[in-house]
């Protein structure tokens, strides 16, 4: 089974000021459907929380939220990717179109200040660390780091 | 005299004005501004009561002081405490307090304040626009309101650490009583209506305000003047705010399209089961937080979960011996923990995109 992501790459690398609202907010839903965001959310955000001005506040079905807002990491795009045959799932080639990219998102923390252990930050160290991981090594550079060492 | 003690303040931003110099450029610039926008600002009548309270911000917290008159500054005087809203599902809990100097309270009697609950909503409204226009009752008596939010209440009650809808309420009261101090009110003895059990109350404002004759109990509101007085601008006040109610949401609801508010007015329930949205549930002028409203959201609306993680955490009670055998599977199939460093950062792997 094969993926194919449908979709001009010159799209994707378009400024992205006019991208999505993301919000990442501390709750499992269950359901699918169109969201009165604005109207029901983004009506509600205020920026003047006590502790520091980056903080944002708002609620979530009477949850009180604190967030800030997170940049894409540098070098990553992100995109929201749409499949429009989803019953064909898992039989035949996948086909993917994109509908939307962001370069930053609302990250909400349910009545907790955003800080270095909430899950997503954490989550975003792999990047680091896969980058440590991965970067290319030559003969030189072997070289002069042993002969430092000896 | 006393100068527009200033009026307007919202109580989560409490910006608190800290020397003369700067407070007196304030009043001064607030004195312009009451001329040109009159009609929001203060409250002189009835008429401008729900202007002033639609000019507000809904989801937060709105306190109004009147103008403190300038007996009350000098004579003791006897203060009130009181609140509406404190049972329905939607709309503001409004908390009221109103003031006189202790020789006046034949004005009270003569004004009709009585058991606000006895009153007609009509008499309320005729009583609370004689306080703020006949020229005897603004010589003596001022008042202030907090208009708590039901977005702050909701929000209040689904902390992580409670505060239940008391402590909010004790919290309204006593920041009320301190705003008045501030504003410089000669208070002597202090009535508070309550709901709960009195000693508890009472001994908390005793602690925070040891200098006052405070006395706590039920249906003050009926046996108290000032309480009266209290009560009525606390119920004018949330009769009015449900009026002029504008949903930021965009609904347009027709008048007492919500009802009383009381879980068990059919009005009230019929505009809870009409009104849900499948993700955010109910418009904020709703209180989440109360049982008619959980349950109604239960049944319609979708599921929603939140995280709260240390409440899962696992004690740790050191590694069991037991655990080396543990890994294989009868087959002889070996299965692997995840990796500390994934685990805690809540990394799994993906093989379906």
């Amino acid at each position: 089974m094969s993926i194919t992501l449908d979709f001009n790459i010159k799209k994707l690398n378009r400024n992205t000021s006019k991208g999505l609202h993301l919000h990442y907010l501390p709750a499992k839903i269950d359901g699918d459907a169109h969201a009165n965001v604005d109207t029901y959310f983004n009506n509600y955000t205020r920026s003047e929380h006590p502790f520091e001005g980056r903080v944002s506040t708002n609620a979530l079905r009477g949850y009180p939220l604190l967030g800030e807002q997170i940049g894409v990491p540098d070098g990553f795009k992100a995109a929201v990717l749409q499949e429009t045959r989803q019953s064909m799932r898992g039989l035949t080639a996948r086909q993917l179109r994109l509908t939307g990219t962001f370069d930053k998102l609302m990250f909400w923390n349910y009545d907790r200040l955003p800080s270095n252990s909430d899950c997503y930050r954490q989550a975003m160290k792999m990047i680091k660390v896969s980058d440590a991981l991965t970067v290319p090594v030559d003969d030189d550079e072997i070289k002069r780091q042993t002969e430092d060492h000896v | 005299m006393p100068t527009a003690e200033d009026i307007k303040l919202k109580s989560e931003t409490s910006i608190k004005v800290e020397t003369s110099a700067i407070k007196d450029e304030d009043e001064s610039m607030a004195d312009t501004k009451d001329e040109a926008t009159d009609d929001t600002n203060r409250i002189s009548s009835l008429k401008s009561l729900g202007p002033f309270i639609a000019a507000q911000e809904n989801s937060k917290n709105t306190i109004y002081l009147s103008d403190v008159p300038a007996v009350c500054l000098e004579k003791p005087c006897m203060l009130g405490v009181d609140e509406a809203g404190r049972g329905p599902v939607l709309g503001p809990m409004v908390y009221g307090i109103s003031y006189c100097p202790l020789e006046s309270k034949q004005a009270l009697v003569d004004l009709g304040c009585a058991d606000s609950k006895q009153l007609t909503e009509e008499k309320r409204d005729i009583i609370f626009n004689d306080i703020n226009t006949l020229d005897y009752a603004k010589e003596c008596i001022g008042w202030a309101v907090e208009i708590i939010s039901p977005n702050v209440i909701s929000t209040s009650m689904n902390r992580r650490t409670k505060c239940s809808l008391n402590e909010v309420s004790m919290n309204s009261a006593m920041g009320l009583i301190e705003r008045a101090i501030e504003a410089g009110v000669n208070i002597a003895e202090v009535y508070v209506d309550t709901v709960g059990p009195p000693e508890k109350y009472q001994e908390r404002l005793k602690r925070k305000f040891p200098k006052f004759k405070i006395t706590v109990a039920k249906k003050a509101d009926s046996t108290y003047p000032i309480v009266s007085a209290a009560s009525i601008c606390a119920k004018v006040t949330r009769d009015h705010a449900l009026k002029v109610w504008k949903f930021p949401e965009g609904l347009n609801i027709k008048d007492n399209g919500f009802g009383s508010g009381y879980p068990g007015d059919p009005v009230t329930k019929r505009f809870l089961t009409e009104h849900i949205d499948l993700v955010f549930g109910f418009p904020r002028l709703v209180r989440f937080s109360w049982a008619t409203a959980e349950n109604a959201l239960a049944d319609k609306a979708f599921n929603m979960e939140f995280d709260e993680s240390e409440s899962e955490k696992p004690k740790y009670a050191g590694t069991k011996l037991t655990k080396f055998f543990k890994g294989t599977t009868k087959t002889g199939e070996i299965k692997r923990e995840e990796c500390r460093f994934f685990k805690e950062r809540h990394l799994g792997n993906v093989t379906e995109f």
